[in-house]
């Protein structure tokens, strides 16, 4: 009996792996069609072709706010991304036709993808600066003075020659953290996705404003700590008190000094626009180069060059403490809130708390996740540096102990009320009949549609990397914007979520399925 | 031979007990008195309210109005431990209610040990006596749903037994079973009652309840529209509508 179930159950998974391969397969047909198809020849050469155009931006950058004009103006469409990688890859694949973006960050996506170039004339030039808190003239005086003693020196000459001057020079004189006695932590919101500015490289955030916030910390004589988030969260964050310097390339714009406040510039920079190359010659030979970039030769290059795996691996470390200690926590609000929801149905007691528990579940059932996910970091904690980790914990058990707790007050009500009485009349009291004889019996019950909440649950947590935490989800994105690949990192992540899936349920019904044989024996 | 075990201790007296579901008035201002040592049969038409007057004994129905002594404390009132005046009432229920997810064993010890009333050692050896006195000691691992209706009910009376109560409450403790297995749940039953047991017993069976009750109240409408000796009951009944209820059920 148990051996056919067993072959069953292999052979399902057999079935399931065959899906797979069948679709990953049909997967790469259809990329190469598209990619085959739908060469449409350019035909943006500046600023004043961009009407009519479809243009892709990274949401809340210069880019952004330029593009933006044209869209009221109703003379053009934007696609906001969240990465410019992602705007990038979009470009390639023709969803759009051109991308506004910094100078120095085209170049690197130029220079690592063939197909696509920057357009000689420039859309805008503009100034970096840091920003504070606005009212925090204190602390914007001392980086102003800092900035200005580093510039003096030759500092940020220097470190933007190491990412940005020649070939021959780059790389050679990488900035120095100075030997000097550090009181306190200077926590600088970036969002790392912004090459040669900030990025991340060998799991570290890098690139220029981070060696000029080095050095500022440096004649601070402050712990530099660095806080990687969205591009459109840094300006909340620093609002809020999460950190207290936005360094991320950022334009001083009419906008933002509403919300900020800004340091003087510490470099120039270009606005510029890039598009696909086209049908050209080259274009053509290098698509000859790019086809035989084997599909073990794309593995080799998302997970093993620069050991990438690692985004991976941290980051489902993440996700799966993440959805175990939510877990827990939303077992235990669940249980609690079934318990004064069910008290109170059958005794008309705990009237008070019966009605808040009403509120969590109306407001936690009537919300979606990821706006309570932002609502705990960056209001409920705002003030509080406190680990990311942990408010993803908060946030997600606090979520699930709502569904957990429905689950739980149906279980409850699906056991027969003559099994409480039974308690009640051997002497037991409320509580010792509900946790020696109802609960053991409602919680196999409801099993199954636990199960169900945490399926849901370790999926949700894909979208911790709205608050820069890096999960799973996220370690698979990070290393889709350094290697311009999307199929491998995604259905990769895919895969790993899919298969956790399937190792939690099995557990839960081999679990069932135990607590069922007990009962006919 | 009944009046033998019979004493005139008063162990549960009731008065002016009135029970409503909202508008409804299941029961109307009873008042009676069960003597320690006597077996009484309830009897009367269905919704008479003779189960919930049997459900109110150990306020399962928490009654609407009066009062309900139970070995000289008053139940109904709120300063009570109820819970410590069920563990001396034993009830048994027409739908058995064994708890499925516990061995036969561990139904009879859960209460006595969850009470501090026996160790482990010692319920275990309980159950053991009890299990063996209706004979299904083989069954002590076993779980209820491998058990027969009659067994079922055997074990629910055991169970409520382990508590060592002063009174049992049967409430229709043979509706649920099969014909063929009402005789093994009675017989147990009779023997309960000849060991000096105080039990109140709503049922349907006449012929039980002629052969063990002292006594039998007859219920209609929410009062005991009759009440004395089974002879009297069955042989001369009195009330109109005891002898059309006879006349149908005989």
């Amino acid at each position: 009996m148990v051996n056919t179930r067993r072959s069953t159950r292999a052979f399902a998974g057999f079935l399931a792996l065959i899906m797979l391969a069948v679709w990953l397969t049909m997967m790469c047909f259809t990329t190469a069609v598209s990619a085959a198809e739908g060469e449409k020849n350019s035909t943006i050469n500046g600023a004043d072709d961009l009407v009519g155009k479809t243009i892709g931006v990274q949401l809340g950058t210069t880019g952004d706010i330029f593009a933006t004009d044209y869209e009221k103006d109703g003379t053009a469409r934007i696609e906001r991304y969240n990465k410019a990688a992602d705007a990038v890859q979009a470009l390639k694949q023709k969803k759009i036709d051109c991308v506004i973006i910094d100078e120095q960050p085209a170049l690197s996506f130029t220079a690592v993808n063939d197909d696509i170039k920057i357009l000689e004339e420039e859309f805008a030039v503009e100034e970096y600066a840091l920003c504070v808190k606005k009212g925090n003239s204190e602390l914007l005086q001392k980086i102003n003075d800092a900035l200005k003693k580093i510039k003096a020196d030759g500092t940020v000459d220097k470190i933007n020659t190491n990412y940005i001057g020649t070939d021959e020079e780059k790389g050679t004189m990488p900035y120095q953290k100075k030997d000097v006695k550090r009181t306190g932590d200077l926590v600088v919101a970036t969002n790392a996705e912004f090459p040669p500015y900030e990025y991340i490289e060998n799991n570290q955030i890098v690139g220029i404003d981070m060696d000029i916030m080095q050095a500022i910390c440096d004649e601070l004589q402050m712990n530099l700590v660095i806080e990687n988030m969205a591009f459109d969260s840094i300006l909340p964050a620093i609002q809020s008190g999460k950190a207290s310097v936005g360094a991320a390339g950022m334009t001083v714009t009419e906008d933002r000094k509403k919300n900020a406040d800004f340091s003087d510039s510490y470099t120039t920079t270009k606005q510029v626009i890039i598009i696909n190359k086209g049908t050209s010659a080259i274009s053509d030979g290098n698509k000859e180069n790019r086809k035989t970039l084997s599909f073990t030769d794309k593995l080799r290059q998302n997970f093993i060059d620069d050991n990438r795996w690692q985004y991976i691996l941290s980051g489902l470390g993440n996700t799966i403490l993440i959805t175990i200690f939510a877990i827990v926590i939303g077992l235990v609000i669940g249980t609690l809130v079934a318990i004064v929801r069910t008290v109170h149905d059958q005794n008309h007691k705990l009237k008070i708390l019966n009605f808040l528990c009403k509120i969590y579940l109306a407001v936690i059932r009537g919300t979606p996740a990821m706006i309570q996910l932002l609502i705990i970091y960056y209001v409920i904690f705002a003030s509080v540096n406190v680990n990311k980790v942990l408010v993803a914990v908060v946030a997600f058990g606090l979520n699930s102990g709502a569904y957990v707790a429905e689950v739980i007050r149906s279980g409850i009500n699906a056991v027969d009320k003559g099994q409480f009485e039974a308690g009640r009349c051997l002497g037991l009291n409320y509580r010792q009949t509900m946790f020696s004889i109802v609960m053991p019996q409602a919680f196999k019950n409801m099993l199954p549609a636990l199960c169900n909440e945490f399926i849901s649950l370790l999926k949700e947590t894909a979208i911790s990397g709205y608050i820069g935490l890096q999960d799973l989800t996220k370690g698979g994105d990070i290393i889709r914007s350094q290697t311009f690949e999307a199929f491998i990192p995604l259905v990769a992540v895919a895969l790993i979520y899919l298969v956790m899936v399937l190792l939690l349920s099995y557990g839960v019904s081999r679990l069932e399925r135990r607590l069922k044989q007990n009962e006919s024996r | 031979m009944k009046a033998d075990k019979q004493t005139n201790e008063i162990l549960i007296e009731v008065h002016g007990l009135k029970k409503s579901f909202g508008e409804h008035e299941v029961l109307k201002d009873i008042s009676t008195t069960v003597k320690k040592g006597e077996v009484i049969a309830i009897i009367g038409p269905s919704g008479c309210g003779k189960s919930t007057f049997l459900r109110s004994l150990n306020l399962l129905e928490e009654p609407t109005g009066g009062t309900i002594k139970f070995e000289g404390t008053d139940i109904t009132d709120k300063s009570v431990d109820i819970n410590k005046m069920r563990e001396k009432m034993g009830m048994v229920f027409q739908q058995f209610n064994l708890f499925p997810n516990m061995s036969i064993r561990q139904n009879i010890m859960l209460a006595p040990v969850k009470l501090g009333k026996m160790t482990k050692e010692e319920a275990s050896q309980k159950a053991e006596e009890l299990l063996k006195r209706i004979g299904l000691s083989d069954k002590a691992d076993a779980y209820p749903n491998s058990l027969s209706g009659g067994q079922k009910q055997r074990v629910a009376i055991v169970r409520a037994l382990a508590m060592n109560p002063d009174v049992m409450l049967f409430d229709e403790p043979t509706s649920a079973l099969d014909p063929e297995m009402v005789g093994e749940v009675l017989s147990l039953m009779k023997e309960l009652a000849q060991s000096g047991m105080t039990m109140v017993i709503v049922t349907h069976e006449m012929g039980f309840a002629r052969e063990v009750a002292d006594r039998v109240m007859f219920f209609n409408d929410g009062v005991i529209a009759e009440e004395n000796t089974p002879n009297e009951i069955f042989s001369h009944p009195r009330n109109q509508r005891l002898k059309d209820f006879l006349s149908k059920v005989l």
